[in-house]
């Protein structure tokens, strides 16, 4: 763990028996930022999210928060707030009862007052349902509650799984932008697979596959690291021999035709780590040595959905 | 790999005075959903027609044997001892049956709702969550399946029959009370393992009904060391028997081992 950690799991592992759930999983998460937790359907997310939020117990490894291993029980779950994929509630509670509620399992001096609970109903934008029976609010509105009673306690850190994937376009959007308000404020730790919401939202992310983590880093980073490997490249007055040629550049490593209009033809061109500016370089005075023209020759922005599709379905996985 | 985990010194303390963590705002949140349910008032409707009509079956079937000229009474004569007719009320054991009902569903139904889990990621002990659901219903179905009926059913004795003493009433109350406490502490220690509820019931009526079956077939006397025979105690003291302390001794042990079994198995339940 290293000082500025808000969650700290080392070799973090859940097997059932026969299911291998989740393995070795040893992650860093800042204090602060807001951390997408990727992964396809069964890959072990909301495994792991619900051994940190205490609720099932590691095989083996270890997890902390702030510091605190996730053994210390009530100690630990005070820095924790916790949003499960589907929240549940007591339907005969309120808005404002159920926030009051979940404030007087805290102890006296970390306790929420009736200011407070307005205030985070306000803030999720539940002030006018807070007196509302819970059984009647809407999916959006439940997930809304459900982001407000994890923060009733002043937590370090928010866990949430899957907080949008139920909602509709509007409801995401309310829900992601509270938590873009939240950066800075609180660690938010979250799962998802709508990789849209991740880039517009996380700043770093870690992508699970199949139980065990296959890349974790600063999003940003994540993308330039797999904007070096791609060039799309069109060619005016091309021929059939002309990828052949481009393939037997150094530092490249496949070529992809691609759409053909008029005497123009496309090509994806993956090359080696490092070989970008000499590749192009390479590609320009081919072109002209064959009396060809260079229409396009830049390097490919990968979103993250062709990164994660890239790194879940494939063995490239390195570090 | 093992986890091999220390905790920090600091933390030590805290943990062990975080058993009973939650348990205060727990409990009121167990009374208040009590509140909100309808089923206190079906237990007490229920449970307080069976025995006072159970109670008053002697005076019925006297009155008709008084003003119906053809009608007989088959089998034991009809007794007008009011402490007979209030034990009898007591003795069908309706509170029992009344309280495995109620019980059962408590922890299962939460675990399904998945409320359970939700509550269970706060800062509060596994412990206290099963100590609260356990003290408040054994608190809200002792009076709406206990005391009130069992008020209702002397007040009935005492006009039908005249009254029963006041001692019987305090003391099979007292053993009406221990019987509900018991049985709802089998209950949720059987939800804390079983997430069934016919299954929690089924170990209910097991653990309630058949030792007492049990003990009548073995020549020993063992029923003294039953805590499903507190009842029995309790009216055998208004008798004025000499019953002695091991039944209540029994009971008591039996229930704190079924807490510390059920906060035990729940702090190792995945949810």
């Amino acid at each position: 763990m290293t000082l500025d950690s808000a969650i700290s799991t080392a070799g973090l592992t859940k097997h059932y028996p026969g299911v291998a759930a989740l393995t070795d999983l040893s992650l860093d998460v800042p204090t602060g930022s807001i951390y997408g937790f990727l992964g396809p359907n069964g890959a072990g997310k909301s495994t792991a999210i619900k051994m940190l939020a205490g609720l099932t117990r590691p095989t083996s490894g270890s997890a902390s928060v702030a510091g605190i291993p996730v053994v210390a029980g009530p100690g630990y779950r005070r820095e924790v707030g916790y949003l499960a994929q589907e929240p549940r509630f007591y339907d005969w509670m309120t808005g404002r009862e159920t926030l009051g509620f979940v404030a007087s399992l805290y102890p006296a001096t970390d306790r929420a007052d009736a200011a407070r609970v307005a205030a985070v109903l306000a803030r999720v934008g539940l002030a006018d349902a807070a007196d509302r029976r819970t059984g009647t609010y809407s999916g959006g509105m439940r997930q809304r509650l459900g982001i407000a009673q994890a923060l009733i306690g002043s937590p370090a850190v928010l866990l949430l799984d899957e907080p949008v994937s139920a909602l509709d376009p509007i409801g995401r959007h309310e829900v992601l932008d509270l938590m873009r308000e939240l950066r800075g404020e609180v660690t938010v730790f979250y799962s998802t697979h709508i990789l849209d919401d991740v880039e517009r939202v996380s700043d770093h992310v870690a992508i699970l596959d199949g139980g065990r983590l296959v890349r974790s880093a600063p999003t940003a980073e994540l993308l330039a690291s797999f904007d070096q490997d791609q060039l799309r490249v069109v060619i005016g007055g091309a021929d059939d021999a002309t990828a052949v040629a481009m393939a037997s550049i150094p530092g490249v490593v496949s070529v992809e035709p691609g759409e053909r209009s008029a005497d123009l033809r496309s090509y994806v061109v993956r090359i080696a780590p490092g070989a970008t500016t000499t590749v192009q370089a390479a590609i320009t005075r081919f072109a002209a040595d064959h009396g060809q023209t260079v229409t396009e020759n830049h390097v490919v922005r990968l979103g993250l959905e062709d990164v994660f599709l890239r790194l879940v379905n494939t063995t490239e996985r390195a570090a | 790999m093992t986890a091999s985990i220390s905790l920090p010194a600091r933390n030590a303390g805290r943990i062990s005075a975080d058993r009973l963590a939650g348990f205060g705002p727990l409990f009121r949140k167990e009374l208040l959903e009590w509140a909100h349910s309808k089923r206190p008032w079906v237990i007490v409707v229920v449970t307080t027609l069976f025995m006072t009509l159970t109670a008053a079956n002697s005076a019925i079937n006297a009155w008709i044997v008084a003003n119906v000229p053809e009608a007989t009474v088959s089998g034991a004569p009809i007794s007008l001892d009011p402490a007979m007719n209030f034990l009898a009320a007591i003795s069908s054991q309706i509170f029992v049956l009344v309280a495995i009902f109620a019980a059962m569903s408590l922890l299962v139904a939460e675990r399904d709702r998945g409320t359970l889990a939700w509550v269970a990621s706060k800062p509060v002990s596994r412990g206290a969550i099963w100590l609260s659901k356990w003290a408040a219903a054994a608190i809200v179905v002792s009076i709406v399946a206990g005391i009130v009926p069992m008020a209702a059913t002397f007040g009935l004795v005492a006009v039908l029959y005249g009254s029963a003493g006041v001692g019987t009433f305090v003391f099979a109350t007292v053993g009406v009370v221990a019987s509900i406490a018991f049985i709802i502490a089998v209950v949720l220690a059987a939800s804390a393992v079983i997430s069934n509820q016919a299954a929690v019931a089924a170990i209910g009526f097991a653990v309630f009904f058949l030792p007492q079956i049990l003990v009548s077939l073995v020549p020993l006397d063992l029923e003294p060391f039953l805590p499903t025979s507190i009842m029995g105690w309790a009216i055998g003291l208004a008798g004025g028997a000499d019953v002695g302390f091991v039944t209540p001794l029994v009971w008591l042990l039996a229930v704190v081992a079924l807490a510390g079994f059920a906060s035990w198995r729940m702090e190792r339940l995945e949810l």
